[in-house]
């Protein structure tokens, strides 16, 4: 029998033939997104507990709730090989639904989980500020006298969510930040989407709250430890989510790898040792993110492979892209549409859950920590 | 040519970190070579000096063949107590344990220079701060980290031979990223330079041959 995941994998890219028909589309124009993908996938969400989730795909006779790591780099990258932006722009949990997996109460998941399962909802995850990026040390938006004020910027989904999660600093220290459980539909909560030049159907938006009413109801985690709260849980979702998108970024590079393969049959000698390297880079990788995916599942605290994952996948997805246009000649951003898309989609994963830079600062730390597992182990 | 990459095999990667390329190799050979020159897809052979004078067979496609002086040429330029040949008619046999060994031998050479160097940079200063809290220090360990963990990953995850020809250039950044650590003390000829070298050259004589792309 097929490994389960190279099963799945099939079945993601059956399944992803569907987003390939309208990538063009929803990227010209980022509001079909809702007509166009409603219920076009096996999936109606991604990341929902078993719980609010009755009737999911089912491979080889497992359900399949996309709720750990390596299903969803799995599924996730074969669904980007068709468009990425769309993958982003799928209604569910994705990273607001980590934090409130890992510290909300019963009441605040009845509440979260209850929204989404209703019907298709968005979600969102407001961590980084304009002035700030998402050093909690500089975050400004606070909670005070039960009002939730400040701005959230490049935050995906946020003009089209119903629920998500602010952070927010409720008192002095690392331990003063909280993670609020807010409906966008609640006064002084205003989502603004922001033009982007890829990634199109993610919507990034703008989030402007002021004077938003919250209430310790609203405070994940309230219910636990101080050091069990906010940025607890910001971290512990960043570790989880940066597989993901290391995987988005392979789906995006793999895809224009293969336009290459499949449009440019003539090729000069270089192209083709080009062409080779690319693919061996592309191999270590997939096995790298599944590497990172693994170790996600297993320990959430620790993000060492999560950031050599994402360093190495959105590394090759801007090469990969940028050089892909070179096959075509003059003029091939605007005759291989598609290839302009993905370029301009790979240029935005060097800055989503930290750039290249904050992951390499993780990286080198996990490696002195000796948490990157190497020869003594073995 | 399909090279498994054995996970009975990593022992070496361990020996290969705690000692060096000359023990790991010498446990390697004695393993899957005994008593036989192991040659690579150009009849090249790449072993530490003890061995290359106690075989008396190299490895052909077709199986071991009697040593002959008239069809060896020693090949200089090499270091770690390593020594070169090439062997006209040497070459692998299918499926044999050696290159896939000498792939885990140079992912533990790897993991040992990168932990050399770290050491290195630790006990070094730049204006009262050491080296290895540099940002821009930190940020080449990182790289060096990282393609260490896309090979260990590679072998987790992916037999065959484009994952091994993966290993192999991902290992050779990782050492030419060590020598930038270094800095000059990696240009010697001793020391980590010369087993960056070592390593280089086991992954040149013994990488398996690429199938060639179909197309024109």
């Amino acid at each position: 029998m097929m490994d389960f995941l190279d099963e799945l994998r099939a079945f993601a890219r059956e399944s992803a033939d569907v987003l390939r028909r309208t990538t063009l589309d929803i990227d010209r124009d980022p509001s079909l997104v809702d007509g166009v993908l409603g219920g076009a996938l096996p999936w109606r969400h991604v990341g929902m507990p078993a719980e609010y989730y009755p009737d999911p795909p089912v491979v080889q006779g497992r359900p399949v709730y996309l709720d750990s790591c390596v299903e969803q780099v799995t599924v996730l990258e074969e669904l980007a090989r068709a468009d990425a932006g769309a993958v982003l722009a799928l209604p569910g949990p994705a990273m607001s639904g980590f934090v409130v997996a890992e510290i909300a109460d019963q009441r605040q998941r009845e509440r979260y989980y209850g929204m989404l399962a209703e019907r298709p909802t968005w979600t969102f995850f407001g961590m980084t500020e304009p002035s700030h990026g998402s050093d909690p040390a500089g975050m400004a938006t606070n909670v005070t006298g039960g009002l939730l004020n400040g701005v959230k910027r490049f935050v995906g989904n946020g003009a089209r969510a119903r629920i998500g999660v602010v952070f927010a600093r409720r008192s002095a220290g690392p331990l003063g930040i909280a993670a609020v459980l807010v409906e966008t539909d609640r006064p002084g909560f205003a989502g603004v989407p922001l033009e982007t030049l890829g990634l199109r159907a993610l919507a990034l938006s703008e989030l402007r709250m002021r004077d938003v009413p919250v209430e310790v109801g609203d405070l994940l985690g309230h219910h636990r430890s101080a050091t069990r709260q906010g940025m607890w849980a910001a971290v512990r979702t960043f570790n989880r989510y940066r597989p993901v998108v290391a995987c988005l970024a392979l789906g995006v590079a793999q895809a224009a790898f293969d336009y290459v393969v499949d449009n440019r049959r003539l090729m000069r000698v270089a192209q083709r040792h080009v062409l080779d390297g690319f693919a061996e880079r592309l191999h270590g990788a997939r096995a790298l993110v599944l590497a990172a995916a693994r170790s996600a599942d297993d320990d959430p605290g620790d993000g060492t492979l999560a950031s050599a994952a994402k360093i190495r996948a959105t590394a090759l997805a801007e090469e990969i892209t940028t050089a892909a246009v070179r096959f075509f000649g003059p003029g091939a951003r605007w005759e291989h549409p598609l290839l302009d898309k993905w370029l301009r989609d790979a240029r935005a994963f060097e800055f989503m859950e930290g750039t290249s830079n904050i992951q390499r600062l993780n990286l080198a730390q996990g490696y002195l920590n000796g948490r990157l597992g190497h020869a003594q182990a073995a | 040519m399909s090279t498994a990459l054995s996970v009975d095999q990593q022992h070496y990667r361990a020996v290969a970190f705690a000692h060096g390329a000359a023990a790991a190799l010498t446990l390697l050979h004695a393993e899957t070579s005994a008593g036989v020159l192991p040659a690579g897809p150009g009849g090249h052979v790449f072993v530490p000096e003890h061995i290359e004078s106690a075989c008396d067979r190299y490895e052909t496609p077709d199986g071991p063949r009697a040593r002959d002086g008239a069809r060896e040429e020693p090949l200089g330029g090499v270091s770690a107590g390593l020594v070169a040949l090439r062997i006209r008619g040497a070459g692998p046999t299918h499926g044999g344990a050696w290159p896939s060994g000498v792939a885990w031998v140079r992912l533990g050479l790897a993991e040992r220079l990168l932990g050399q160097a770290t050491e290195h940079l630790r006990h070094r200063t730049v204006q009262q701060t050491a080296t290895l809290n540099l940002p821009l220090v930190r940020a080449m360990l990182a790289d060096a980290a990282g393609g260490i963990a896309e090979a260990a990953a590679l072998f987790a995850a992916a037999p065959g031979s484009p994952a091994l020809h993966r290993i192999h250039r991902s290992l050779d950044e990782v050492g030419r990223l060590c020598l930038h650590l270094f800095g000059a003390v990696g240009f010697l000829a001793t020391g980590p330079g010369g087993d960056v070298r070592a390593s280089e050259l086991l992954a040149d004589a013994y990488t398996p041959e690429r199938p060639e792309r179909e197309g024109s």
